[in-house]
C-alpha cells in the first residue's frame, strides 16, 4: 500500500504544539483546513515542483489502494524558509520518486501540508520553519 | 391632427440661412488659424490649482529642509514573531473592546469556524491586501526605509506598501484620494515616540483580524518606539471604529531585527492559488 495514514492522535504533548502547528507562519491564508493531529505519508512520482513565494507546490502522483494513480497536492512553506533547511530549487525534478509526509486536508480531498521528503537518495527536507 | 413641421415655410428664407450661416463658420474657422498663441496668464479655469501637485516626499528641496534630527531610524527589516507577541494575541489583537452586535455576531461566526476546522472569510487566502493592521504582522520581512520626508514599509508578502508621510503635511482630502488598504498615514515625533494616524481605509474584504473588519470609520493612532538598543521595534495600535466596537482598541506588537537577509518578490498568484490544496478549494476561502 503506497498510502500509508497515519492518524496519530497524540493528545498530551501534540495537543499544545497543535494550536501553533496550525497556525500558518508564512501562509497568505488560514491553515485551518490541514489537521494538525494526522499525518499521511505518500509513496509517488513527482508530477509538479513550483519554486515559488508565497508558497511552494509539490504535485506527487501516487497509487492508491485500488490501484488508482491519484495526484495528491503538498503545499510548502516559503521558499526563503524552505532555503534556509536545505532546499534547492534543484532539489526535486520531474520524475523524481519520493517519499511525503505530510498533514492531509480535514475534508479528505488528496491535499497536504509539507511536513518532510525523503529523496530517493534517503536525504530528508523538512518543512521550514518561519521565514527567519 | 396635423403634426407640427421644421421645415420653412419659403424656400427662399431656407437658402439665405444657409448662406448665413455657411459665411459665419467660414469666418469662424479662419479667425481661429489667425489666431496667435497664448499670451500671458491662462483663463480662470486653468490657473485653478490640482491639488495634487505639491511638493512629494522625494522633492529636493522637500528632502533638503531644515528639520529636528529624528530621535531613532527604522530603516532595516523587521520581522514578526508570533512567539513574542502571544501575550497580545499572537496574530490577533487580544484583548477585544466591546464589539457593536453586527461585528460581534460575525467574531462568534468565525470562532465557531475555527473551532470546526472551517476557514471563514478568508479573504487573504484569495489574494486580497491583508492591509493595515494586518500586514504589519505577517511572518514575513517588513522592509522600512527611512527618510526625512516619509517612512516606506514592504511587507514582502504580497509586497503591499505602506508610506508614511513626515514631512508635516495634513491628511489628504478624503475626497481626492481613493481609500487604500495601508490608509492614508501622517506621522510626527513626540519626543522619542513617532506618532502615525492611519485613516481612510478601504473596508471591502478588509479585517482586522477573525471575523472583525476594518471598516470605512476605521482610525489607527500607532506609538512606535525602539527599544532593546534599536533591536526591538514596538507598535502600540490604538484603533477605534464607532461602526464596529466602542472605544479604543489598545494592543502593543514588538518585532526583532532582522537584516541579515533581503526581501524578494512574494505576491499572491491566482494560478498558484489554484493548485494550492488550502486555497484551490473556495470553500476554504468563503
Amino acid at each position: 500500500m503506497n498510502i500509508d495514514v497515519i492518524s496519530r492522535m497524540r493528545f498530551h504533548t501534540l495537543l499544545v504544539f497543535a494550536l501553533l502547528l496550525s497556525i500558518p507562519l508564512q501562509a497568505h491564508h488560514s491553515g485551518v483546513m490541514f489537521d494538525p493531529m494526522k499525518e499521511v505519508t505518500l509513496k509517488g512520482t513527482v508530477k509538479e515542483f513550483v519554486f515559488a513565494n508565497p508558497h511552494v507546490s509539490i504535485v506527487i502522483a501516487v497509487i492508491d489502494d485500488k490501484g488508482q494513480v491519484v495526484d495528491w497536492s503538498i503545499e510548502a512553506a516559503s521558499t526563503q524558509s524552505l532555503v534556509r533547511s536545505g532546499w534547492r530549487k534543484s532539489s526535486l525534478k520531474f520524475g523524481d520518486v519520493v517519499t511525503i509526509v505530510g498533514r492531509p486536508l480535514r475534508d479528505g480531498r488528496p491535499g497536504a501540508q509539507l511536513v518532510r521528503v525523503i529523496l530517493a537518495d534517503g536525504t530528508e527536507l523538512g518543512r521550514g520553519g518561519p521565514n527567519f | 391632427m396635423t403634426q407640427p413641421t421644421h421645415e420653412p415655410r419659403c424656400p427662399r428664407v431656407a437658402v439665405a440661412a444657409a448662406a448665413a450661416l455657411a459665411l459665419m463658420t467660414a469666418t469662424v474657422a479662419i479667425d481661429a488659424q489667425n489666431v496667435p498663441p497664448p499670451q500671458g496668464p491662462a483663463p480662470a479655469a486653468a490657473q485653478r490649482p490640482n491639488p495634487l501637485d505639491k511638493p512629494g516626499a522625494l522633492a529636493k528641496d522637500n528632502l533638503a529642509k531644515s528639520r529636528p534630527k529624528p530621535p531613532f531610524d527604522l530603516t532595516g527589516n523587521w520581522m514578526y514573531n508570533p512567539a513574542q507577541n502571544r501575550d497580545s494575541g499572537t496574530f490577533g489583537y487580544l484583548p477585544l473592546p466591546k464589539l457593536k452586535p453586527a461585528a460581534q455576531a460575525s467574531y462568534e461566526a468565525a470562532q465557531r469556524a475555527q473551532a470546526q476546522g472551517k476557514a471563514y472569510k478568508n479573504d487573504e487566502g484569495a489574494c486580497w491586501p491583508a492591509g493595515m493592521p494586518q500586514m504589519m504582522t505577517r511572518v514575513w520581512p517588513n522592509q522600512t526605509i527611512q527618510l526625512p520626508t516619509m517612512i516606506v514599509m514592504i511587507q514582502m508578502l504580497k509586497g503591499e506598501i505602506r508610506w508614511i508621510y513626515l514631512d508635516g503635511r495634513p491628511h489628504e482630502d478624503a475626497d481626492i484620494k481613493a481609500a487604500s488598504y495601508a490608509g492614508d498615514s501622517i506621522g510626527r515625533w513626540e519626543g522619542k515616540t513617532l506618532v502615525v494616524e492611519t485613516t481612510n481605509l478601504e473596508p471591502k474584504h478588509h479585517w482586522i483580524m477573525g471575523g472583525i473588519p476594518a471598516g470605512s470609520q476605521l482610525k489607527i493612532v500607532e506609538r512606535i518606539r525602539l527599544i532593546d538598543d534599536g533591536k526591538t521595534m514596538e507598535d502600540t495600535f490604538i484603533m477605534t471604529d464607532p461602526e464596529n466596537w466602542e472605544g479604543e482598541w489598545v494592543n502593543t506588537k514588538r518585532w526583532f531585527r532582522y537584516d541579515n537577509s533581503d526581501i524578494e518578490e512574494a505576491y499572491c498568484l491566482p494560478d498558484l492559488n489554484d493548485r494550492l490544496p488550502a486555497t484551490a478549494d473556495p470553500s476554504n476561502i468563503r
